[in-house]
């Protein structure tokens, strides 16, 4: 880490901690919510892990900002996932012609010329790199069973609704549906689909 | 022509696709901390989706009615129809106390990553010509969707939000001259009145929603048209007359040298395409802010209702506090002593209206003013290393600090409680604290950054300015046609005029 970035940071954190760990005191437990099971069947408050039946502002803002952090490093993690996995051959293509900075062999259409979108290159925008898909069998397993855990969770999800409807297994269950879409998304990109950079002058409209 | 086909062409034929298809293929830089703003985006697509399903059973009345449901504690109980229809919702919905919470814990990231967007832009400079007006209009969003936030606070007028939201209130009648007059409009007159429910319930899902969506279409818009800023690039680019059948090696299909677009030429924009690459990207950013928010709403309550009881005139609870973001600013109004409360020429002006309007105000003044302090004579569209520019680091660093030395004013009792102290004792320390620790951590930066000259940055603008890999950018030393080792186009000769001593 550089010397400024590292003051930068320590001086946040000597400030951001100590308002954290105050903000984190706010409320003492408090007993859970009776619920009279003759009125519903649905069962909102039964789950398997033990959890805080309130939460202060003060306490609701340091989990807010912590889970944003861990959200932004899990895309950062994916993204670079994502544009690591789509060029699987780079350093082996990397073809260093002088004063280049990319080297990767665009993919060659049955008639020479290279499949894309048409909407790609226009009179002030064109493409700068280009890699094709690697269509790696590792990719299709990835999909398969991602594509298997979406539609299981799904499942459970809709089972849950129709029986006790508990909040802790819808929350458990959509978050594993969205996280396999979340794969899903990123094994179709990484390993189907062809990796473009395009650039475009800023003044067209 | 196959179906599809007659059927684009039908569309075609009346929109006129076919023209505006070529903006699918729009640049979008491929950044992680540029996709803060598609988190705050979706945000408020699941706060919009969320609450239309809230709406279809919430009930926006302060009028009693009798409970009779699950929830033991209230059953055979007069509470208001406002806060039984939050409790049924909760409690006797299926999946409404999973819905109810998203849409709370939506609300909370909509602000945080917004604000981390805004300090994302502060501290690379993005602000800076010519995004000033998408500044100005990112900086009401924020204001706007605090305050959006704070009406729904109040909808389920229980115990808790209710004490809150009654100094709003307060804050609002300290308004000299028109204080009346904006307490009645926002709160429907003394609060908590049978009108203030009514009158918020309205303002947060039609008013200030689409306020919201205006405002956020208008940035997305300048943002469309100006394009993004983007960082230090650590290559050339190809040039525009590269095409497809010319190799990406730099050498055209006919042997010839391919044109280059200088690293330092920010007349250029590149990055991933909108579709597919970077719609690919924003799925991926939309399930994960999707996913996030289903694990907070499924383990961690927000706002649990039936813990804190209906509102009661008559009491008050032990730990009041207002939501987080506006935290600051209930440290203001803790802060600012009752003496400081003034009369000039007739009008008097109260500590709360110091505390809760003038240095609220200021805060967002001096934020929205910020891009003509830092102001930029020509246009720059790469973002700033925030180490390159200890000035302006220093002075966001400082007001961090000063937010959170509010907010921890704020949050007072708990402090007092932490320390063993009390809250009156504790005072003069936050007075003291608010105006020196900006300053120390400002200074501090300032200095561990080389702005006083010992350990001097490379200027902005500097033709020796370290390039993102660390080595220096020779680049641009060097005229544009000189940067492209003897290729001169149209491309290097806009840089030229765009690079003027602003960077």
């Amino acid at each position: 880490m550089r010397r400024g970035t590292l003051v930068v940071v320590l001086v946040v954190s000597a400030f951001l901690l100590p308002t954290w760990y105050v903000a984190s005191q706010g409320e003492p437990p408090s007993e859970e919510v009776q619920i009279d099971g003759s009125v519903s069947e649905i069962r909102p408050l039964d789950g398997f892990v033990d959890t805080p039946n309130k939460l202060s502002p003060s306490q609701v803002g340091v989990i807010v900002w912590v889970a944003l952090l861990v959200l932004l490093g899990v895309l950062a993690f994916f993204h670079r996932f994502m544009n690591r996995a789509a060029r699987p051959s780079r350093g082996a293509t990397q073809a260093p012609a002088e004063g280049s900075g990319d080297g990767d062999v665009p993919e060659t259409a049955a008639d020479g010329g290279r499949a894309t979108f048409s909407w790609l290159e226009t009179e002030d925008r064109w493409i700068v790199e280009y890699v094709p898909a690697s269509d790696a069998i590792e990719g299709l397993i990835a999909m398969g069973t991602l594509t298997v855990l979406t539609i299981t969770f799904a499942a459970l999800f809709t089972g849950e609704y129709l029986t006790l409807a508990r909040t802790q297994y819808f929350g458990i269950y959509a978050f594993g549906m969205f996280m396999s879409l979340a794969g899903l998304t990123v094994s179709y990109y990484a390993w189907f689909m062809p990796h473009v950079e395009v650039a475009e002058r800023r003044d067209h409209r | 022509m196959s179906r599809i086909e007659r059927l684009y062409g039908w569309f075609d034929d009346r929109l006129g696709l076919e023209r505006s298809k070529s903006f699918l293929g729009k640049a979008f830089p491929a950044e992680d901390s540029y996709l803060l703003g598609e988190v705050a985006l979706f945000c408020f697509l699941v706060l919009v989706l969320t609450g239309i399903f809230l709406g279809f059973f919430f009930e926006p009345s302060t009028s009693d009615v009798e409970y009779e449901g699950s929830v033991a504690e209230y059953q055979g109980e007069e509470i208001p129809e406002a806060f039984a229809s939050v409790l049924n919702i909760t409690y006797d919905v299926p999946f409404g106390m999973l819905i109810r919470r998203m849409h709370h814990w939506a609300a909370h990231l909509f602000v945080a990553s917004m604000a981390l967007h805004m300090l994302r832009v502060f501290f690379t400079g993005a602000y800076r010509n010519p995004r000033e007006v998408n500044w100005l209009v990112g900086t009401a969003l924020a204001g706007t969707s605090m305050f959006a936030a704070y009406t729904g606070y109040a909808l389920p007028f229980d115990e808790f939000a209710s004490t809150a939201v009654g100094i709003g209130y307060n804050v609002a009648l300290s308004i000299p001259i028109v204080g009346e007059t904006a307490a009645y409009l926002v709160f429907g007159g003394n609060f908590p009145s049978s009108a203030t429910i009514p009158r918020f319930y309205f303002l947060h899902v039609l008013v200030l929603p689409l306020v919201i969506a205006g405002l956020l279409g208008l940035h997305m818009a300048i943002l469309i048209r100006q394009k993004h800023t983007e960082a230090q690039r650590d290559e050339d680019l190809p040039g525009p007359e590269r095409r497809a059948d010319d190799d990406a090696t730099g050498v055209a299909a006919d042997g010839a040298g391919v044109e280059r677009v200088d690293r330092d030429d920010d007349s250029i924009v590149a990055g991933l395409p909108a579709f597919p690459n970077q719609a690919a990207v924003s799925a991926v950013v939309f399930f994960l802010t999707l996913a996030t928010l289903s694990l907070l709403a499924g383990f961690l309550p927000v706002h649990n209702v039936a813990q804190y009881g209906p509102n009661d005139p008559a009491s008050t609870p032990s730990l009041i506090m207002p939501d987080w973001f506006l935290m600051w600013g209930y440290g203001f109004l803790k802060l600012v002593p009752a003496w400081m409360s003034f009369d000039l020429l007739g009008v008097h002006g109260s500590s709360e209206f110091i505390g809760g309007i003038v240095l609220t105000g200021l805060v967002f003044g001096v934020v929205a003013v910020w891009p003509f302090i830092d102001y930029e004579e020509e246009p720059v569209h790469f973002a700033a290393d925030p180490i390159e520019r200890p000035f302006q680091t220093a002075v966001g660093v400082a007001g961090v600090v000063f937010i959170l030395l509010a907010s921890l004013a704020g949050m007072d009792i708990i402090v007092a409680d932490i320390l063993g102290m009390t809250t009156a004792e504790l005072k003069p320390y936050f007075i003291a604290a608010l105006f020196a620790g900006p300053l120390a951590a400002g200074l501090t930066v300032y200095a561990g950054l080389g702005g006083f000259g010992d350990d001097a940055p490379a200027g902005e603008g500097s033709a020796d300015e370290p390039a993102a890999d660390g080595s220096a950018s020779d680049a641009a030393a060097e005229s544009p046609v000189d940067a492209t080792d003897g290729v001169t186009d149209s491309t290097t000769d806009d840089a030229s005029n765009d690079e003027g001593g602003d960077r």
